[in-house]
C-alpha cells in the first residue's frame, strides 16, 4: 500500500472504534511508538484502531497536535492544556490511559498514570475495586483479617467512583 | 494476568499489568498501604519484595530520611496543639501536604507526644492511655491501661523492625518515677510494655546512683533522649548524671557526665542520640561544646571525648537577617550594644543520623548548624514569644519511603 501525499506532507487516516475516520498528518502520529512502527514498516495510509473509542481518539489527537506545537515559549500554556486534558470524568480518563498505553505515547502515559493516581489515592479499597472492576480474590477469612488490621482502608470515599 | 473492564456499549477495555503497576508507582506510600488488600495481584505488585518491579522493592531503603520535628508547647494555653516543621526546605515536597493533614488529625485527639522512635510517635491522652501512632499511614494503636498510677513518669520508647522482610514493627515502652531523695541504694518501680506480649509488667529495680542528688522534675526531659541497642538514656535538666536503663537485661545505672574543666551542668545542656552514639552538648548560650560517649554503652564507666566546639552565635551574627533575627540585632545596636547580647541558643536537638548537625532554638527561630563547616541555615520560625519556645521539646520524625506498620 502506498501512502497518499498532498504537497510535502504525508497524510494518514486513523479509524476509531465507531468507524469514524480521522485524517491527520503522518508526522503527528510518530509520537506514538506503535503507529510509528506501523507507518515505517508497512507504509500504510489507514490504520484501524477498533479498540479505541472515537471520543478517546479525538482527545488523543488533540494532545498530539498541542504537543507538536510545544516550544520553550509556550511551555506554560502547554502545562495548562495538560491539566485541562486530564480534567475529565474518571471513566474517560481511564479510557484515555488504556489507549495511550496501547499506542505507546510515553510522555503522555506517565502524565495520565499520575493523574489516575491523584484521583484514586484517597479512595477506599471497595471504591478502587469498583473503578478497576476487580473482584477480590481473597478468601472471606483473609478479607476479614484485612478489615480487622486496617479498618481505615475500607472507610470513606466509597461510592464516589466517577470523579 | 489481565483485568477486564466492561464498557457501557459492551466492549471490553483491558487494564494490563503495566498500566496498573505504572499507576501504583505514582501513588503515595500511604495509599499503597491501604490498596495492599484490593486483590492478590495488587498485593503482589505492591508488597512482594522479591519482584524488582514491585513498589516495595523500589521504595524500600534501610536508612530513613530525617523529615522534620513534631513539637508541642507544654506551658501555654494551647498546649495540646501538636505542630510539625520540616528539617529543611528540600524535604517538604516529599509527602508534605498529606503529612500536615495527618498531624492535624492527631491534634484533634487531644493527645500529648511523649516520645518518638524510628518514625513512630508515642502519645498519651488525658485519661492516661498510651497510643502508638504512625504519621505516615495514620495508623494508631491504643495500648491496654497501665497498671500503676504515676505522676509525670519518665518514659522510654523503642521501636524497631525485627525482620527486614516484613513491615511490621515491634516496640517496647518503659515508665518509672524517680524517688525524690536518693539513698545510697534506692529502689524504683518500673513498668514495661512489650508489643510481643501486649501486657504491662511491673518490676522493682535497684538503682545505684553515684552519690546523692535531688533531681528537678521537668516536662521536657521526662522522655528518653533515645535508645541504642536496647539501652535507654535520660538526662534531667540540671542533673549531675545520666540515667541508663538496659531493656534487655533490665538493669538501671547512672552514667557520669563529661568530666571536663569547661563542663558545668546547666539547664540548657543537651543529651541526644545520633547514628547509634550518645552525645552530650554544653550550651553556654553563645558557644556550644559537644562530647561523644566512647565507652561501650553498657559500660558503667563513661569515657567522653570532646569532638566539637563552636561559637555558633558569632556565625549567626554575621548575617542575623538571614535567620529572622535582624530587627533584634539592629535595635541592640541602636542602644549602643554591640555583640550578641540577647541572641542566645535557648535549646538544641541533634540530627538523628548526622551527628555534626544540630538544630538550635535561637530566640524562637530554629536554625540548623553544621559544626564541621560552621554553616548555619534558617529552618523554622515558631511564631511564639522566644521565652516560651525554650520549653518546647522537639521530637525527630524519621520518614521511611516505605511505611512500616504497627
Amino acid at each position: 500500500m502506498a501512502s497518499s501525499t498532498t504537497g510535502e506532507k504525508k497524510i494518514l487516516t486513523l479509524k476509531g472504534g465507531d468507524n469514524e475516520e480521522f485524517i491527520l498528518e503522518e508526522s503527528l502520529v510518530l509520537q506514538s511508538e506503535l503507529l510509528k512502527n506501523m507507518v515505517k514498516e508497512e507504509r500504510v495510509s489507514s490504520i484501524p484502531l477498533p479498540s479505541i473509542k472515537s471520543k478517546t481518539l479525538v482527545k488523543i489527537i488533540e494532545y498530539l497536535k498541542k504537543h507538536a506545537e510545544l516550544t520553550p515559549s509556550n511551555k506554560e500554556e502547554f502545562k495548562n492544556f495538560e491539566k485541562e486534558f486530564v480534567n475529565v470524568v474518571l471513566e474517560e480518563l481511564l479510557d484515555i490511559t488504556v489507549a495511550v498505553n496501547y499506542l505507546k505515547i510515553n510522555g503522555l502515559l506517565e502524565f495520565c498514570c499520575q493523574a489516575v493516581a491523584d484521583r484514586i489515592k484517597d479512595k477506599s479499597v471497595e471504591a478502587v475495586r469498583k473503578i478497576f472492576r476487580i473482584e477480590s480474590d481473597f478468601t472471606p477469612e483473609e478479607e476479614s483479617e484485612f478489615r480487622k488490621e486496617t479498618p481505615e482502608a475500607f472507610e470513606g470515599d466509597l461510592d464516589d467512583t466517577t470523579n | 494476568m489481565k483485568r477486564l473492564r466492561r464498557l457501557s456499549n459492551n466492549r471490553v477495555v483491558e487494564f494490563c499489568e503495566d498500566i496498573i503497576i505504572n499507576i501504583l508507582h505514582c501513588l503515595p506510600s500511604k495509599s499503597l498501604a491501604r490498596f495492599n488488600c484490593v486483590s492478590k495481584d495488587w498485593h503482589k505488585y505492591i508488597a512482594d519484595s522479591s519482584l524488582s518491579y514491585s513498589c516495595r522493592f523500589r521504595r524500600w531503603r534501610p536508612q530513613p530520611n530525617l523529615i522534620g520535628f513534631f513539637y508541642q508547647s507544654w506551658e501555654t494555653p494551647k498546649r495540646s496543639q501538636i505542630r510539625f516543621f520540616f528539617s529543611s526546605n528540600e524535604v517538604n515536597n516529599i509527602d508534605g501536604s498529606s503529612l500536615d493533614e495527618s498531624v492535624n488529625s492527631l491534634g484533634r485527639k487531644r493527645v500529648y507526644i511523649v516520645a518518638s522512635s524510628n518514625g513512630f510517635l508515642l502519645c498519651n491522652d488525658l485519661t492516661g492511655v498510651y497510643y502508638v501512632y504512625n504519621p505516615a499511614t495514620r495508623q494508631s494503636l491504643a495500648l491496654p491501661k497501665t497498671q500503676i498510677d504515676m505522676t509525670d513518669p519518665f518514659v522510654g520508647f523503642i521501636c524497631k523492625v525485627d525482620d527486614p522482610n516484613k513491615d511490621v514493627i515491634s516496640f517496647t515502652i518503659v515508665r518509672y518515677v524517680m524517688p525524690l531523695v536518693w539513698e545510697f541504694l534506692s529502689t524504683i518501680t518500673i513498668e514495661t510494655f512489650s508489643s510481643e506480649t501486649n501486657v504491662w509488667t511491673a518490676n522493682i529495680k535497684i538503682f545505684e546512683p553515684i552519690g546523692l542528688w535531688l533531681p528537678i522534675l521537668d516536662k521536657k526531659s521526662s522522655s528518653t533522649c533515645g535508645a541504642i541497642d536496647g539501652v535507654l538514656f535520660w538526662w534531667l535538666e540540671n542533673g549531675r548524671h545520666i540515667t541508663a536503663y538496659d531493656s534487655v537485661d533490665k538493669s538501671f545505672w547512672a552514667l557520669e557526665l563529661p568530666n571536663d574543666e569547661e563542663m558545668v551542668p546547666r539547664r540548657s545542656c543537651y543529651l541526644g542520640i545520633s547514628s547509634g552514639a550518645l552525645y552530650f552538648a554544653l550550651n553556654l548560650g553563645e558557644a556550644i561544646t559537644v562530647w561523644r560517649l566512647e565507652s561501650n554503652i553498657r559500660s558503667r564507666d563513661a569515657v567522653w571525648v570532646r569532638i566539637y566546639k563552636a561559637n555558633v552565635v558569632s556565625t549567626i551574627l554575621q548575617c542575623p537577617e538571614a535567620y529572622g533575627l535582624g530587627v533584634n540585632a539592629l535595635s541592640l545596636k541602636e542602644f549602643g550594644i554591640v555583640g550578641s547580647i540577647g541572641i542566645k541558643v535557648q535549646s538544641m536537638v541533634i540530627h538523628p543520623a548526622i551527628p555534626h548537625i544540630f538544630y538550635l532554638d535561637v530566640r524562637g527561630k530554629v536554625i540548623s548548624y553544621d559544626l564541621e563547616t560552621d554553616i548555619a541555615e534558617f529552618v523554622h520560625d515558631f511564631g511564639e514569644y522566644w521565652w516560651r519556645t525554650q520549653h518546647f521539646k522537639l521530637f525527630a520524625y524519621e520518614w521511611h519511603q516505605w511505611p512500616r506498620l504497627l
